[in-house]
């Protein structure tokens, strides 16, 4: 079988393949819970012979006897000549992975490696005398599979309704076929979605910019009426006196005009916009329907009974959105299958019942969506928590004894908490949840969880409502102007200076009695020094962040006012840069850098070494930056590519780097260089990381260098080896970006 | 006439494989960028800094409503900076060229003039360096009768492969 070749069929087939074969799935769930459904049944029959002939169309053959065979088996089991066992479900499972496959060949090219032949012969089936149970007859499932498998319920079906129900599905597919006739659907590609929504954000900025010029008239109509007076006054001129007022004649009905327009301007605009985020709006389902299959195919294997149950699902959220949810939501729900549900033998033990439960609802509020991901399963163990965090030097034992319970726990998000699972995992979630963060503050989005010891663990997700537009706050900082998005702002006060205090060497301000860590917006950005301090400022403002319990006060010189803006494309270039999150262009035409509050606060975390009491020894600050000494990082690379990155990496971060080729090399400079921690590719010529883990280890005089390896092999197992060999962290590639390193170098340095 | 005949030619043919290039300063040396590349030059634009962006990135610009980044050449090439006695450095030239589809400005002490070149006349760079310029960066070299003009190859320039590689041979060298 080869790739379908016409580009505009293969993308029609594409659309159509995935939404059949989503529904099979869906459909094929339901009736493994509710047992046999005749209504059901027709669905799937009429779904598998929809896909079957539009595979038959473009001469997809493989496809087409699958269907086939699938088809068959959904009319054998709506007449009854076959029962439907958790074996059959299995089986029509399989045949649907298959199908998936040989469609992914035919939009792909990739070949699936699969045999059609013996697909077919696993959906093949016989009448045979023991298969055709009379109907009358309770069928029992055999025992032994109902074991391992999810109860299936089996409905004894009475031949009326039998009957009746079939009728209506052939009345059903008749109606089916006339409508198909018309078309009253048009498929759009997401991307001109996308595009739309762009150029009207556009229209929004620039309906901004048109409403500014109502109070420039407004001033042009006063100074205007000056005139008039002042021309009355002196009496001189009658010829300029009626200009002027013919002038007067234009300017009012020219305001009216422009009121009117921009008030009409401003409705269409909002109205388009919200008709546009609408068409981008999917039901979170599209999503939410995956899960089911997982959470069984997981469930099974591990043999735990799970029961998930979904809310909600038609809770509608931008296509982005929900496109960028699915990883985070799977790794949620993995982890509650994994970690916090029970084996059956366990929970009853603790006088739970046997099936474990899992809740995946979702709800919009007005400005939110919010998504919980409930499981009742052993829940968070904070004195677990409080053990790693100590171990990793995540905090100390006094700032545990002083944390509340919510931010105790937001500590599991932390990436060094994360990486601190490796090993064993007694706070029952398991590795990766640094990553389930990043990807929602991606989105915009803020996570949080809570917990009961034994009784169970809830997520909450809140999102925004849209990705396209952000609002800012238009803040002013070394006689420059800058952006921060709006979200993570908590609040924006204004507080006298001499209030600001130290608290182990960081300025900090107290707010409603809780103190809070402050710093200056232009030291974080390193802008250079145009400040003028003066301790008795009573009103200098700041913006406090606040985000998963973590907050951070930021002074800047001016707050100036609230906009909604678009983030330009900045190109390769700009794509990342530290503490930015954007670029946009403002009414006015000016160019305004949004910065990335995240960022900020981290800037904030490294910079409260640095800045001691600047208030009060401007000079000492610098240098004393100066004469510290660099850490100097071992790196063993053996890809000249990655190498340079990390490389590059670790130095914008200030370390030192001494870079080799191998973990040999590596070795070998360890005699002659004193190192701070050794980063180490796993795979590598002649030595590769692991060895080189052990080695530094079984060696008296670095016994307690930090040993880093980051390896593309990402499986639990590989992670053991790597604590095996005496590694402190391991950073699989797949998750690696900058921060993930740096934030475990300074953790362990 | 005959002869005459003939000498037009062989200007006809040299003509064919002229060459348009944009001719610009920097450093005290003659640079020049083929004519079709540059999308426009302008003068004294205002120039937004990136906080923490890197220090080659002057800063970015807005060209009818797009965002330009705008790098500073010398900076990017490793020249020497430019002496600071001179106070007009926002009075310095911006070449925004198109390179790979993508719009990007670059900071030149001065645009001069349109130069016809004889594509045969080019020869490889040499293994001089000139102003502590990297020749990889160089395409050729042509004599123009007054001057050496350098070619430059802003497609290697705006590499991020050759950006990081560029560090890390400043690392080397120390």
């Amino acid at each position: 079988m080869d790739m379908i070749q016409d580009d505009e069929l293969r993308q029609l087939f594409r659309i159509e393949s995935e939404e059949h074969l989503q529904k099979l799935e869906q459909h094929l769930l339901q009736l493994e819970s509710q047992g046999t459904n005749q209504e059901l049944l027709a669905k799937l029959q009429r779904e598998a012979h929809s896909l079957k002939g539009s595979a038959r169309m473009l001469g997809i053959v493989d496809i087409e006897t699958v269907t086939h065979a699938m088809e068959d088996v959904f009319k054998a089991l709506s007449n009854a000549e076959l029962i439907l066992t958790p074996e059959w479900v299995d089986r029509l499972e399989e045949g649907l992975d298959t199908l998936q496959k040989m469609a992914h060949e035919a939009i792909t090219g990739t070949p699936a490696r699969i045999s059609a032949q013996e697909a077919i012969a696993k959906l093949a089936f016989e009448a045979s005398e023991e298969q055709l149970i009379p109907k009358t007859v309770a069928a029992i499932p055999d025992s032994n599979t109902s074991e391992s498998a999810p109860a299936i319920t089996m409905q004894a079906t009475e031949t009326n309704k039998l009957e009746e129900s079939q009728s209506d599905t052939t009345q059903a597919d008749k109606t089916q076929i006339d409508k198909s006739q018309q078309i009253d659907v048009i498929r759009v590609e997401p991307k001109k979605l996308d595009v739309l929504l762009t150029r009207v954000g556009e229209l929004t900025v620039t309906k901004t910019h048109i409403e500014s010029w109502l109070t420039q008239m407004e001033g042009l109509i006063a100074s205007w009426e000056e005139v008039v007076r002042t021309v009355k006054k002196t009496q001189g001129n009658e010829e300029l006196s009626e200009q002027i007022t013919r002038i007067g004649n234009t300017l009012y009905p020219l305001r009216q005009a422009a009121f009117e327009d921009s008030t009409a301007l401003n409705r269409i605009t909002d109205g388009l916009e919200s008709d546009i985020r609408a068409l981008r709006l999917l039901p979170l389902d599209r999503v939410f329907q995956l899960f089911p299959r997982t959470v069984r195919d997981l469930a099974r294997t591990l043999s735990k009974q799970i029961q998930l149950n979904i809310q909600g699902g038609d809770t509608t959220a931008d296509k982005q959105l929900i496109e960028m949810l699915k990883d985070p939501l799977m790794h949620l729900l993995r982890n509650a299958i994994y970690h916090g549900i029970e084996t059956p033998e366990e929970r009853q033990n603790l006088g739970k019942p046997a099936k474990g439960n899992i809740q995946l609802q979702a709800k919009r509020t007005a400005a939110h969506i919010l998504i919980q991901v409930k499981d009742d399963g052993r829940g968070l163990d904070e004195e677990a928590i409080k053990q790693k965090a100590l171990e990793h030097k995540l905090c100390t034992q006094e700032e545990l004894s002083l944390m509340s319970r919510q931010r105790l726990f937001s500590l599991i998000f932390n990436q060094g908490f994360s990486t601190a699972q490796m090993v064993t995992d007694i706070s029952g979630r398991g590795v990766g949840l640094d990553v389930v963060r990043s990807s929602v503050e991606q989105l915009k989005g803020t996570i949080s969880v809570n917990s009961i010891y034994q009784q169970g663990c809830t997520f909450q997700i809140s999102l925004p409502l849209t990705l396209a537009t952000t609002r800012i706050l238009f803040i002013r900082v070394a006689e420059r102007h800058y952006a921060i998005p709006v979200e993570f702002v908590r609040m924006v006060r204004y507080i006298a200076l001499n209030t600001v205090f130290l608290v182990q060497d960081r300025e900090t301000i107290s707010l409603d009695g809780q103190a809070i860590s402050v710093a200056w917006l232009d030291d974080l950005l390193e802008l250079p020094k145009k400040r003028l301090q003066d301790e008795k400022v009573e009103k200098q403002p700041y913006l406090l962040l606040e985000m998963n319990e973590e907050r951070l006060g930021i002074f800047v010189d001016e707050i100036l006012e609230e906009l909604e803006v678009v983030l330009k494309p900045t190109g390769p270039l700009l794509s990342r840069v530290r503490n930015v999150s954007g670029i946009t262009i403002l009414g006015s035409g000016e160019i305004c850098v949004v910065l990335n509050p995240l960022d900020l606060m981290r800037s904030a975390q490294k910079h409260a070494h640095s800045t001691i009491s600047r208030t009060k020894l401007p000079l000492q600050d610098s240098i004393g930056n100066k004469s510290k000494p660099k850490k100097v990082v071992l790196l063993a690379e053996d890809s000249i590519t990655t190498r340079t990155q990390e490389k590059r990496i670790l130095e914008g971060a200030g370390y030192d780097v001494i870079t080799a080729v191998d973990g040999l090399a590596a070795f070998n400079t360890l005699a002659t260089c004193s190192v701070d921690a050794i980063v180490s590719d796993i795979e590598m010529p002649r030595m590769d990381g692991l060895t080189l883990a052990s080695k530094v280890r079984k060696n008296k005089d670095y016994e307690h260098l930090p040993v880093i390896l980051i390896s593309s092999l990402a499986k639990a197992r590989d992670r053991k080896r790597g604590m095996d060999a005496g590694a402190n962290a391991y950073i699989p590639k797949s998750a690696f970006n900058q921060q993930t390193l740096l934030d475990t170098l300074r953790r362990l340095v | 006439m005959a002869e005459y005949y003939t000498s037009t030619q062989a200007e006809q043919e040299e003509k064919e494989q002229l060459k348009q290039l944009v001719g610009f300063m920097l450093g005290g040396e003659l640079f020049g960028v083929d004519i079709l590349m540059v999308q426009e030059i302008i003068r004294s634009a205002e120039i937004t800094k990136v906080p923490n962006a890197p220090d080659f990135v002057e800063g970015v610009i807005n060209l009818r409503g797009n965002i330009i980044p705008v790098i500073d050449l010398r900076r990017r090439l490793n020249m020497e900076a430019a002496k600071q006695t001179t106070p007009s450095i926002n009075k310095n030239w911006i070449l925004i060229l198109t390179i790979d589809k993508r719009t990007t400005g670059f900071i030149v002490d001065l645009v001069t003039e349109v130069i016809k070149i004889d594509e045969n006349d080019v020869e490889p760079p040499p293994d001089i360096i000139v102003s502590g310029l990297e020749n990889q960066y160089i395409t050729g070299v042509c004599d123009t009768g007054q001057h050496l003009l350098i070619l430059l190859n802003f497609n290697r320039i705006l590499l991020m492969e050759e950006i990081r590689k560029l560090k890390e041979i400043d690392v080397a060298d120390k």
